[in-house]
């Protein structure tokens, strides 16, 4: 049961550090962003690549955030000349890039075979004790990157980014320039989401391309709008409602063995766009919150 | 390699880009006259020719019956949708539709998939011998399908010039304030609109599961190079969508024996970002702000 | 810091938006542009404040030359303009939207938002006592707190001249303050524009409420179709027979 719980929760750290970052996109800076699980996995593939090389974990995990960041830079760009429905197709197109490279690549990536065996931190330790401490490893990076996130949104810069998510063109009649502060913050979530990526990567030990398809990007973008845009609170909340869809779906399984796993899953996902199109159409602003704000 | 080589990939290159186009066209025009772009567009396809399987699996091998189910199905569905969802998100932001749209294409795919199970379809169509004019080989279903892609296309831009229903949908398409006071009921043109891109969608997926196979992934497949392609050609043009998909068409076939297989795929998305990062606004579209 | 716009001319789609405009705002002045819809005074403002370019002319403020100049640097000099249709931040409080608009804050960088420090403190103090004193000159204490987008249209109006205040400007583009607002308001806004100006701030604005603007401004400028039709004082424009002509059905 305890492994089962240490299980959950790890997941649940990961993808939050995804909501969280997604969050610090849009909900705070307002950038339209489909293209989430691209730094997903270009972390993922990084810290998996550079650790089965020999290198150290933190250099798995410090690649993975950097090169994720960079690879947000020239998006970032794109960001700020492309109209926001533009710019959802194209970030999008990134995240399938990457995935397309991924896939290529066989050199580098071993492309649809994936990636055996990832080291795993802590490893150790043992079976039972690995896993918790790999937990206090993830909530340790989620907890500081609640803290970042939080301190970011509480300065000056904080408030001059979500400024500008309600009305960018004020803050450039004001003498304010958009641009720089949007491509730091897209740069700052990529790199939240590269990490996110490398943890998954240690944790599952085994990636294929297939793991990094946009429809992790709408798992995101539901945790986000079912917990309430634009609040860190939110974003956690609407991770967990998404692990228990996860979860509560197996758990179903297990109540009924007569559904077959690939059926669980169609049920599973069916869930998630019918909740996605409920939650657009009634509770836009999240569970707790009552429909005010488009 | 011989020009033949090159004339098949090209050939080919139509074909597909004629497919690419109807869904591209699929999405022009809700992205013109509803303004958001619509992420279902694929899994429209894929019911409608899910439709056309369910009649031949109900024992009539006749195209043109499944295909009119398709049609019905589509325009059935795509009105459904409207009605019940999209026109409740009317006055609401881009985003809320394009989220909807999203949820509704992972709810379509994988109801799919629960009743009709994700194993491949076929349709049984005569098998023909290719034609070889020039040594170029021609698949006469081919012409056939690109025939009927091509009709499609061709009634689309028929029904939007040259009628008054499709000058109305212009018209909300150019200014919605605009057109409510000249009179015209947007509702009624909506309406109208969504049971084009039901036609559209169905009779792309239709043509792209006769030439392929018929599984509930594949009109999500089709549904980033037919983004690219509505971008590439511009919002405010139905036909820079469908010769931007015709010109992606052949270009992927044609950098096969360059690019190889999978990065032929990410070649609609590297043009699309690449074309984009020099004109924001698409090859013919308008200039418009961000936000 | 006077504002002189010399022959600007603009071209939209085949149409002379702008044509041959001349005009001076003095510094410290307090000058009106009136005109019918469709007569360019938007277009002038974006051109202005750096939204739109120009297409022949310049622009000169401060004795610099404008033209080329992106929205910011323009208002780094001082001229700054406000929207016809108010923009506050929706979901910001309005605190928050006045500390927004304080010029050069070492907090709104990365490096300033994590090591700035004391300093940063330090200025975060000065520009909330700032505020505070802008939310009462502005009576807006009532819903300091509350986010901008509860605000009614004449609060909107007050936090958008506040925030403009905040900007620290030399001279304000003033588009349609008084469009919308009850008598009362018109007059408060009228006080504090006057105030303002005798404090050394210079405005240009534009304002289809002819007899509000005629008691604020000394001088007018009257715009149709592109062209300045005429210029002087309130009563001299208003009974301009062209001015006249092209006000048919207006109300004079």
């Amino acid at each position: 049961m305890l492994a089962y719980l240490v299980a959950v929760a790890i997941i649940f750290g990961i993808y939050a550090l995804l909501t969280l970052s997604l969050d610090l996109h849009y909900g705070f800076t307002g950038l339209i962003n489909f293209g989430h699980v691209g730094f997903f996995a270009i972390g993922a593939y990084t810290s998996a690549i550079a650790t089965l090389n020999g290198l150290p974990y933190i250099a798995g995990f410090t690649a993975a955030a950097a090169l994720a960041a960079l690879a947000a830079w020239p998006l970032g760009l794109l960001a700020l000349r492309l109209r926001e429905d533009y710019l959802a197709i194209v970030t999008l197109a990134f995240s399938e890039i990457v995935r397309v490279i991924v896939t290529a690549e066989k050199w580098l990536t071993r492309g649809t075979q994936g990636l055996p065996d990832i080291p795993r931190p802590f490893a150790s330790l043992g079976s039972g004790y690995a896993e918790i401490a790999y937990l206090g490893l993830v909530a340790i990076i989620v907890l500081a990157a609640v803290l970042l996130i939080r301190h970011l949104i509480k300065s000056p810069f904080g408030r001059l980014i979500q400024a500008i998510r309600d009305d960018e063109v004020t803050v450039t009649a004001l003498g304010k320039d958009p641009a720089g502060a949007k491509i730091r913050i897209f740069m700052i979530g990529a790199a939240i989401a590269g990490v996110a990526g490398a943890l998954y990567a240690h944790y599952i030990t085994y990636i294929v391309p297939d793991q990094f398809t946009p429809l992790v990007t709408f798992y995101v973008w539901m945790a986000m709008i079912l917990g309430g845009v634009g609040r860190i609170s939110g974003a956690l909340l609407g991770t967990a409602i998404l692990i228990s869809i996860f979860e509560g779906s197996r758990m179903l399984r297990d109540l009924f063995p007569g559904i077959l796993q690939v059926e669980m899953a169609n049920l599973r996902l069916a869930l998630v766009g019918l909740l996605l199109v409920m939650f657009v159409l009634y509770r836009p602003n999240g569970l707790l919150a009552s429909r005010s704000d488009p | 390699m011989g020009v033949a080589y090159y004339a098949a990939l090209a050939i080919n290159g139509v074909v597909e880009g004629l497919i690419i186009g109807l869904a591209a066209l699929a999405i022009n025009l809700v992205f013109a006259v509803a303004r958001f772009p619509n992420a279902a567009t694929g899994d429209l396809m894929t019911v409608g020719a899910y439709a056309g399987i369910a009649v031949q699996q109900a024992g009539s091998r006749n195209l043109w019956l499944q295909g009119l189910a398709a049609v019905g199905t589509g325009m059935a569905l795509s009105v459904a949708l409207y009605i019940v969802i999209f026109r409740a998100l009317r006055g609401r932001s881009m985003l809320s539709s394009l989220l909807a749209s999203i949820g509704l294409a992972i709810l379509l795919r994988s109801l799919l998939t629960l009743f009709v199970g994700p194993d491949q379809y076929v349709f049984r169509i005569p098998m023909a011998r290719p034609w070889r004019p020039m040594g170029i080989p021609i698949q006469p279903n081919d012409l056939w399908l690109a025939g009927i892609a091509f009709a499609a296309v061709a009634a689309s831009f028929i029904v939007l010039y040259l009628t008054p229903i499709g000058r109305q949908m212009r018209a909300v398409a150019d200014s919605l304030t605009l057109a409510r006071t000249s009179g015209i009921r947007v509702d009624r043109v909506l309406v109208a609109l969504w049971l084009m891109v039901g036609v559209v969608t169905a009779v792309a997926g239709m043509v792209l599961g006769i030439r392929t196979v018929v599984t509930p992934e594949l009109g999500w497949n089709m549904l980033l190079p037919a983004f690219a392609a509505a971008v590439l050609g511009g919002v405010g043009s139905p036909v820079g969508a469908v010769v931007a998909a015709i010109v992606l068409g052949v270009a992927q076939e044609l950098s096969t024996p360059f690019l190889g297989f999978t990065y032929k795929i990410a070649l609609a998305f590297a043009v699309l970002v690449a074309i984009l990062a020099v004109r924001p606004s698409g090859l013919f579209g308008r200039a418009e702000r961000v936000r | 810091m006077s504002l002189e716009i010399n022959r600007v001319g603009k071209w939209l789609g085949g149409i002379r938006v702008l044509d041959d405009v001349t005009m001076r705002v003095p510094d410290h002045g307090l000058i009106g542009l009136i005109g019918p819809n469709g007569a360019g005074k938007s277009t002038l403002f974006a051109v202005i404040s750096g939204f739109e370019p120009a297409d022949s002319g310049d622009i000169r403020f401060a004795d610099r030359v404008l033209n080329g100049l992106p929205p910011q640097p323009r208002a780094h000099l001082g001229l700054i303009r406000t929207f016809q249709v108010p923009r506050p931040f929706t979901r910001l409080s309005v605190r928050e939207n006045l500390a927004a608009a304080a010029p050069r804050q070492s907090g709104e960088t990365l490096r300033g938002a994590f090591f700035g420090g004391a300093a940063s403190r330090a200025e975060q103090a000065a520009i909330r006592e700032r505020s505070e004193q802008l939310i009462a000159f502005l009576n807006l204490g009532a819903v300091k707190d509350s986010p901008a987008r509860d605000l009614s249209g004449g609060q909107r109006k007050l936090l958008e001249f506040g925030r403009v205040l905040m900007a620290e400007p030399k001279m304000i583009l003033l588009d349609e303050p008084f469009a919308g607002v009850n008598p009362v308001l018109q007059q408060t806004i009228s006080d504090c524009i006057s105030t303002l100006n005798q404090r050394g701030v210079g405005f240009l604005i534009v304002e289809h409420n002819l007899a509000a603007l005629s008691r604020l401004v000394g001088h007018l400028y009257a715009m149709d179709r592109g062209r300045i039709l005429a210029e002087g004082t309130p009563d001299q424009v208003l009974a301009d027979p062209a001015v006249r002509e092209a006000y048919t059905g207006g109300a004079l």
